[in-house]
């Protein structure tokens, strides 16, 4: 007993030892290419960008962490921290935000020879203070055996939401959410409106009278396993990602007028001011690697925006039927034209005019 | 005398933290309610009462103030009706078994409030127990959560261990002879609970159903997941002028307004406490 102590003892001076000499090396190596903060989602999201993107900036010798939140709840803390220290280096955000970002300079304007994968992108993709990376798929995804049960036809509008029979299974984005606005410029083509009326689609989302307002993927995710709720407004990715646990979900793509599906470009922004731009550029950089965008997308679900990697995504089993991957479906995918969206007045009515409880 | 001095200082170095961290930081959200919005977390040079005329002048948000103010009102009241029994069988008990649960009763209070909240989702969900035993009785699969019960029941949840302790302490201030003498006077258990242990524990039973009504009118993690997006509390129209329309002077002018309308049904209710004829009225009315 008390040559396993000394033992023990032993080993702790040498595991101390050891930890006093590699420990401090390798955190000033890190020091030394700095660290970065990542504003993402979570969840698996996060867990996959760490593991592909991550690395590289830990190759790189930095290190990298993430700010978990919605892009409009990342905007938030960049807007509290104005004329202190920044939140974080690198944000992924969406169309609806770029204008407010770019008009307060919370963006840098990005050199693109620093970035250069960015090469094989679309010009589309490439703007001047952000970068499409991938593009979430969105329609109604519902749990196919439910409907089954209930003897109805897989839902081919967002109105078709409103069907009694799924009264208090249906939830919807709440407006913090990313998903929200291709729902609700869906809900508005379908009353004959379009993105620059949104208010049209108020009456159909009272409607459709939404169990739930949901403001995080990785809440619906759990309802949605828990057989909780049945159909949302969501997008493919989680198709793949829940079937994987075997929740029997689909998805459908409703139509905006002569479009059929909607996309939801994913952006990413250096933060203006960042004390670390090269390693935010290496991770956006590897970001837009075409493998890792295939390893991304595989693993999330979503759409890369390299069209090499899009071919790597046809014969993928597990997202192969569930995203639309032909030449014609991606030209035809909707996107909503935030030049047209009436954002204040939008955000004013969903808060008061909502039916809610 | 010493002692005394020493004691005063060290109530003097806690005001001097609170100052610094609770009443500062007050000072420059107040100041904030009085600017103009110009977007982005920029805010005008021109002070004004604009921020707090739009507010009471907007049935949405006096519609939101109402309701915040009545579901705490309710949960507050549920919460007394369940800690007073509770409070009063664990001062009685001479168990020492009493001890653990009273340690028990703690560690619930010191359990997060986003642990908590969860559980109920899962109790409340149409999956959960509840429900479950509702579908076998009736046929009906329908959840409990995503309204104004869910949220009522999660804000009696959030306040109850705290009620619990709040009204031990003053049910133990009773002396149990009391009941004794009642009793041997051939009073039922109803009017020995009428006329000498409410009577006498009235003043804490005011004291910690206000506690629970403030906490409750603060609650946004409650409101926000057993609310599901469907019930808009005070604090939950803040975080989103925040979030969403990243406007700081009306989030904060909505603070401020909530501060000062729960500190004034506090003051309210002290001094309708204090007058006799007020007092009186209350207590009948709780008898």
């Amino acid at each position: 007993m008390d040559r396993l102590n000394r033992i023990d003892r032993r080993s702790l001076l040498l595991a101390a030892g050891a930890f006093a000499a590699v420990g401090p090396a390798e955190l000033a190596r890190a020091q030394a290419a700095g660290a970065i903060k990542v504003a993402t989602w979570g969840g698996s999201w996060r867990d996959s960008l760490d593991k592909l993107v991550g690395e590289s900036v830990r190759k790189a010798g930095g290190s990298v962490d993430y700010v978990v939140d919605t892009p409009q709840g990342n905007l938030a803390k960049l807007v509290a921290a104005r004329g202190g220290n920044l939140p974080f280096d690198t944000m992924e955000s969406g169309l609806e935000l770029v204008q407010l970002m770019a008009a307060d300079r919370f963006v840098a304007d990005l050199n693109y020879d620093k970035l250069p994968n960015a090469k094989a992108l679309p010009d589309f993709a490439k703007a001047k203070n952000y970068v499409m990376t991938l593009g979430s798929m969105d329609g109604i995804v519902y749990n196919h055996e439910k409907f089954k049960e209930l003897g109805l036809e897989p839902p081919k509008t967002y109105s078709d939401l409103g069907n009694p029979r799924l009264a208090g299974k249906v939830a919807f984005p709440d407006i913090t959410h990313t998903q929200h606005w291709n729902a609700v410029a869906g809900l508005a083509y379908e009353a004959g409106a379009s993105e620059a009326d949104l208010l049209k689609a108020i009456p159909l989302v009272n409607k459709i009278k939404p169990a739930y307002f949901y403001s995080a993927s990785t809440e619906l995710s759990t309802k949605m396993a828990a057989g909780e709720v049945w159909a949302a407004p969501w997008h493919a990715g989680f198709v793949v990602r829940l079937r994987r646990n075997k929740v029997p979900l689909s998805i459908s793509y409703p139509s905006f007028g002569s479009k059929k599906g909607s996309l939801w470009p994913v952006l990413h922004h250096i933060v203006r001011g960042t004390k670390n731009e090269a390693l935010a550029e290496t991770f956006v950089n590897a970001y837009l690697d075409p493998e890792t965008q295939l390893a991304h997308a595989k693993a999330t679900g979503v759409l890369p925006i390299s069209r090499a990697a899009i071919k790597g995504m046809v014969d993928d089993p597990e997202n192969k039927g569930v995203l639309m991957l032909g030449d014609a479906e991606l030209d035809n995918l909707f996107v909503v034209d935030f030049a047209k969206v009436k954002l204040a007045e939008w955000r004013n009515a969903w808060a008061r005019d909502i039916a809610r409880g | 005398m010493g002692n005394r001095r020493s004691y005063d200082l060290a109530l003097l170095a806690a005001l001097l933290v609170s100052l610094v961290l609770f009443v500062l930081p007050l000072f420059f959200f107040l100041r904030q309610s009085f600017y103009e919005n110009l977007g982005m977390g920029l805010v005008g040079d021109t002070p004004s009462l604009r921020n707090y005329a739009d507010i009471l002048t907007d049935p949405f948000y006096l519609g939101v103030f109402w309701r915040t103010t009545r579901l705490s009102a309710v949960a507050a009241l549920i919460g007394l009706c369940i800690a007073y029994p509770t409070a009063y069988v664990l001062a009685r008990s001479r168990s020492s078994f009493v001890r653990g649960l009273i340690v028990l009763l703690l560690i619930t209070a010191f359990v997060s409030i986003i642990v908590k909240v969860l559980g109920l989702t899962v109790l409340m969900g149409s999956q959960g127990p509840i429900a479950t035993l509702l579908r076998s009785l009736t046929g009906s699969s329908a959840s409990m959560l995503h309204n104004e019960f869910a949220v009522a029941v999660g804000l009696v949840q959030y306040s109850l261990p705290l009620l619990v302790m709040l009204l031990f302490g003053v049910i133990q201030t009773i002396p149990r002879s009391l009941e004794e003498a009642a009793a041997v006077g051939g009073a039922s258990d109803w009017r020995l609970m009428r006329r000498v242990l409410l009577p006498l524990s009235f003043n804490g039973m005011i004291t910690a159903g206000l506690i629970a009504f403030n906490m409750n009118m603060g609650a946004f993690t409650s409101a926000v997941l057993l609310g599901g997006g469907n019930v808009l509390t005070v604090p939950v129209l803040i975080q989103r002028k925040i979030v969403l329309d990243v406007d700081y002077p009306v989030a904060a002018a909505l603070a401020v307004l909530l501060s000062l309308g729960v500190f004034g049904i506090n003051v309210g209710v002290a001094t309708l406490r204090r007058s006799p004829t007020g007092a009186s009225r209350m207590r009948r009315a709780t008898a």
